[in-house]
């Protein structure tokens, strides 16, 4: 296992406006890790800093370079998808392909094609004739021919409809990751990646708020639906969150041990959703 | 290398693919050329049949410089589609880095493994060198086109035009002028090339307002607070000069400065070119003008800012 990304310290203002603030954090080869967060908690910032696109304080490696410094050489093995329908709408989809590899040394033709012709996008249209879920595809199909290290994903599926989401995850999932490639993507629509991510980090108010694998977060958070005389004792465990559901009380414990919880009525892993709200509505208080 | 080449190429090609009207322009401006020809050839044709215009087959051609003739033409006839490429490029130029910022393409270009800098110097590529040379092709397929139709014509009159068309070396070397003459234009425009950069990579909005209210308000400050119009002079005088000495080749200049604007100074201090238009010589004597290598070095320094920007502010 190698080290893709390493941060130390990474810290970023905006004007007084702290986005990032002394974050570490790394990222093994071949994690899919979601980075979740409410508006403006640091999350873009956190994926400029990694491509290069913003400047920034502390450290930071991306696979051995520094992004400030040596962008170009870095795009040779990192991709990025930020937002949707980030393509030039003048750009026909044969002169795309032409384009990318031209240059990118790590550009496959034959399987940006393959991608595509799963597709009803023509290599004839222009980016400005497809319809927003197609543009995507397009884009998706050239990246996911890219040979690179590391994928980096903003928000990738924001506006599209639910059968371009589901086949733009599962496209990824089935035809791009394996072992020796990493994925990186940021959302709103957690429920979406919930499957498919390995690691998952929490970011508020330039801070990270959680780092861990899967497995790591269904070990340590447990969610318990309490009838109502047991309230008290469960409250007394020190829950991290509690919502009332049909007149039961659910609970949302942070490494609690889960005997101690068996008691009380059959033990769930929380949602990330669910999980995330909690933290959240935690780091207000 | 090889593949640096072909990346560099692409990056050449995709302004071209987003910027058509590089060589839709050109082509359009010489098919209506052309249409002016042939429906002037064509009026000729009429009204000599008619018999209303009757035409001497017994034309002198000696008292004529048929190479100044031939020279002049082809010349000149180039200079209507340059004035429109030099807007073209203006515009071209301030779009260049606004663009793909505006409509957040700019992130797709930085997900490719391009630097910045590649990037802007291929814009400035594309306005020095891609679009003058679209131009050119289609200022020689015009010309060769009217030639040929003049020739025609004429023959229509028993007027053989043949021995003053045909002149190959001449025409050679007027092409070969024309095309040194848009190098040297370039290199000449440089200063406000950059500066059309700076403002594409630096405004979020309203990139014209930007590039012309600037040095307008750092001229009325100049003036108002100072006293002085250096900065009008050096600006107004550098696009004169353009169409007085690059351009015009008039005057070649030996080693000597010459003032701003379009008044030059003491014309003893001249040696006039034997010819009203440009030569290879007269547009080599610019090299030896400061003014073109002060020009570009400003140009350099806009163009440093413009990649700095690129890099640094891509946002809007």
């Amino acid at each position: 296992m190698s080290m893709l990304v390493q941060a130390r310290g990474l810290s970023k203002n905006y004007g007084s406006l702290r986005a990032l603030d002394k974050v570490d954090f790394d990222i093994e080869e071949g994690r899919i890790v979601g980075l979740i967060g409410p508006n403006g908690a640091g999350k873009t910032t956190a994926l400029k800093a990694i491509l290069g696109l913003t400047d920034f304080e502390g450290e930071l490696d991306v696979l051995g370079h520094d992004p400030r410094i040596s962008r170009r050489q870095l795009m040779q093995d990192v991709c990025f998808i930020a937002d949707v329908a980030t393509l030039p709408r003048w750009l026909k989809v044969s002169d795309a392909i032409e384009f990318v590899e031209a240059v990118h040394p790590r550009f496959s033709r034959e399987r940006a094609k393959h991608f595509l012709e799963r597709t009803k996008i023509s290599q004839k249209s222009k980016v400005g004739q497809l319809s927003k879920g197609m543009v995507t595809q397009l884009h998706l199909a050239l990246i996911m021919a890219i040979d690179a290290k590391l994928l980096v994903l903003d928000e990738p599926t924001i506006g599209l409809d639910i059968l371009y989401r589901k086949e733009f995850y599962s496209n990824l999932l089935n035809d791009y990751f394996d072992e020796k490639r990493t994925i990186l993507v940021t959302t709103h629509q957690v429920e979406e990646v919930e499957k498919l991510l390995t690691h998952l980090m929490f970011i508020n108010n330039g801070k990270i708020v959680l780092d861990d694998s899967m497995e790591g977060v269904a070990e340590k958070y447990a969610e318990v639906l309490v009838s109502a005389d047991r309230v008290s004792a469960a409250q007394a465990l020190n829950p991290l969150n509690e919502r009332e559901i049909f007149g039961k009380k659910l609970f949302l414990f942070e490494g609690v041990d889960r005997d101690k919880l068996a008691s009380f009525g059959e033990i769930h892993t929380p949602s990330i959703a669910d999980l995330f709200v909690a933290k959240m509505q935690g780091a207000v208080q | 290398m090889n593949n640096r080449m072909r990346a560099y190429s692409a990056l050449g090609k995709r302004e071209i693919w987003e910027h058509k009207s590089f060589w839709i322009v050109p082509a359009v401006i010489g098919c209506l050329g052309l249409l002016l020809v042939f429906y002037g050839c064509g009026a000729l044709l009429v009204t000599a049949h008619q018999g209303m215009i009757n035409i001497n087959n017994n034309i002198n051609f000696t008292g004529l410089d048929r190479a100044q003739v031939v020279r002049a033409f082809i010349i000149g006839s180039a200079a209507f589609f340059n004035t429109i490429m030099l807007f073209m490029v203006w515009f071209y130029l301030m779009d260049s880095l606004y663009a793909d910022r505006k409509d957040r393409s700019v992130l797709f270009w930085k997900s490719m493994p391009i630097s910045d800098t590649s990037t802007v110097l291929s814009k400035l590529f594309t306005g020095m060198v891609t679009a003058p040379a679209l131009m050119l092709v289609a200022v020689i397929a015009t010309e060769i086109i009217t030639g040929i139709l003049i020739i025609i014509v004429a023959s229509f009159f028993s007027v053989n035009l043949l021995p003053v068309v045909m002149q190959p070396g001449t025409i050679i070397l007027a092409w070969v002028t024309l095309a040194f003459a848009l190098i040297v234009q370039s290199l000449w425009l440089i200063p406000f090339f950059g500066w059309f950069l700076l403002c594409s990579a630096w405004a979020r909005k309203l990139v014209l307002a930007w590039a012309v209210l600037i040095p307008l308000g750092a001229m009325i400050v100049e003036r108002l607070f100072i006293g002085t119009h250096y900065l009008s002079n050096a600006i107004f005088g550098h696009i004169a000069k353009l169409f007085t000495m690059v351009m015009s080749g008039h005057y070649t200049v030996n080693g000597v400065t010459i003032g701003s604007g379009i008044e030059i100074g003491d014309k003893s201090d001249m040696v006039a070119s034997h010819s009203p238009i440009m030569t290879l010589g007269s547009l080599a004597s610019v090299f030896a003008q400061p003014e073109m290598w002060i020009g570009i070095a400003i140009g350099a320094i806009f163009v440093f800012g413009a990649i700095w920007l690129r890099r640094n502010r891509s946002e809007i």
